[in-house]
């Protein structure tokens, strides 16, 4: 037992310090440039996303293919939504950079705004981060039901996200 | 000379902590981490007073006055643990409650499993009551340590972003709890014997991490030039017409 204490001891500690190093020197989510927006902000075909996890065309697939293509099929689907999603989530997170940049602004409209945009943003993130979890359970198990309605309904809520976040608009 | 290097280590620290209460009081940062200053100001205290014991040689009183300060500094350092949650996610208003939430599932997670490391720990000390407080001790590292580690991972997957000063106190609190936990954990299981190297690089992981802290407290803040927003640039207008396309086809 007290070799599994010393390991687990020894474990939080390594990952505590290399955790504070990460975010000391900025290594989480570090941008380059903000105000070189172009090549941060990501473009992000939404109806393309919503098609990859829609039920209806999974439940499509399922019926017309034979099973071990299906999995395979579903596997690549899932696989290209979560790059949809990563990108969300990084676009998500230059959003909260600029925000909170605008938020120390003198104008206070400008400043509201821009909370908006980063708390908009920051709900964003967590959906993202769920919404992928689920996105890889899917992968392990590509004949699952049950996570359907789960990933379409935080999936519902995340493009909602990203509606406010976009309307959204910086002066 | 590893005396020598012990009072160095331990001398070092008032003068040290002294300036960090004195800047919190003059710039009355006492308001934004009022438990990171009482912490501070007991830290002043525990060494006026077990320095004064650790002279006289009295060796039972030092223990046991070590012990009652050990008490009193692990509710500070959960509290400055809570106040570091408390400082990242203020700012970002949607998401506050989770902090709370994840602070508290943590600690409830991290004191499970520190009542569990003490439970199954075997020490090596003979003497009953300092192999106790080296159980408890590691105990409450492991709960330190996993509530930080916590915070750090919350807060690189929501993407939020640090104050200079609330990230000083925790790189300084994270070091000297890292390595804490390790020497704990490496004394609890070999004994007596490692004592005195121990003690020493604890010492010095401390006197680090106090001098992050003045860091903290007396570095001249960055004046971060305000961001010219481009929309022309990053358009998020596009994002918007195209979404608004979607939902209305």
């Amino acid at each position: 037992m007290n070799i599994v204490i010393i390991v687990v001891a020894i474990t939080l500690a390594g990952m505590l310090g290399a955790g504070l190093y990460l975010v000391g020197v900025g290594g989480f989510g570090r941008l380059q440039n903000l105000n070189d927006g172009k090549s941060l902000i990501e473009f992000l075909d939404v109806p393309a996303f919503n098609n990859l996890i829609d039920p209806r065309e999974e439940e499509f697939l399922r019926e017309n293919l034979p099973p071990p293509a299906f999995r395979t099929i579903q596997r690549l689907r899932l696989r290209a939504a979560i790059e949809y999603v990563m990108c969300a989530n990084r676009n998500a997170a230059v959003l909260i950079r600029i925000g909170r940049s605008v938020s120390s602004a003198k104008n206070p409209q400008r400043s509201s705004q821009a909370q908006d945009m980063v708390n908009a943003s920051v709900q964003l993130r967590l959906l993202s981060f769920f919404v992928l979890c689920l996105l890889w359970v899917k992968i392990a198990f590509p004949g699952l039901h049950l996570a359907l309605t789960g990933v379409s309904n935080l999936h519902e809520r995340l493009v909602r996200q990203l509606g406010t976040v976009t309307r959204v608009t910086v002066p | 000379m590893s005396t020598f290097a012990m009072y160095a280590l331990w001398l070092v620290l008032p003068p040290l902590q002294g300036a960090i209460a004195y800047r919190m009081w003059r710039r009355k940062n006492y308001r934004d981490c009022p438990i990171f200053f009482a912490y501070t100001i007991e830290q002043l205290a525990r060494f006026a007073i077990l320095f004064y014991w650790y002279q006289i040689h009295d060796r039972t009183t030092y223990l046991h006055a070590y012990a009652a300060f050990q008490a009193i500094e692990a509710i500070l350092q959960i509290g400055i643990v809570c106040e570091l949650y408390s400082d990242v996610f203020r700012p970002y208003e949607g998401i506050r409650h989770f902090g709370r939430s994840f602070l508290r599932w943590a600690s409830v997670f991290f004191l499970f499993l520190a009542i569990v490391v003490a439970a199954y720990s075997t020490g090596a000390d003979s003497y009953k009551f300092l192999g106790n407080l080296l159980a408890l001790e590691r105990s409450l590292e492991i709960v330190q340590a996993g509530l930080l580690l916590v915070l750090v991972v919350a807060s690189s997957i929501l993407a939020l972003q640090w104050k200079p000063r609330t990230l000083g106190i925790a790189l300084g609190f994270g070091l000297f709890t890292a390595v804490n936990l390790i020497a704990y954990t490496v004394r609890f299981e070999l004994g007596m014997s490692t004592q005195q190297p121990l003690s020493l690089v604890c010492n010095a992981a401390y006197d680090c991490a106090v001098l992050i802290w003045v860091r903290a407290f007396y570095a001249v803040p960055k004046v971060v030039p305000e961001l010219e927003p481009r929309p022309a640039d990053w358009d998020p207008h596009s994002w918007n017409e195209a979404l608004s396309e979607y939902l209305h086809r």
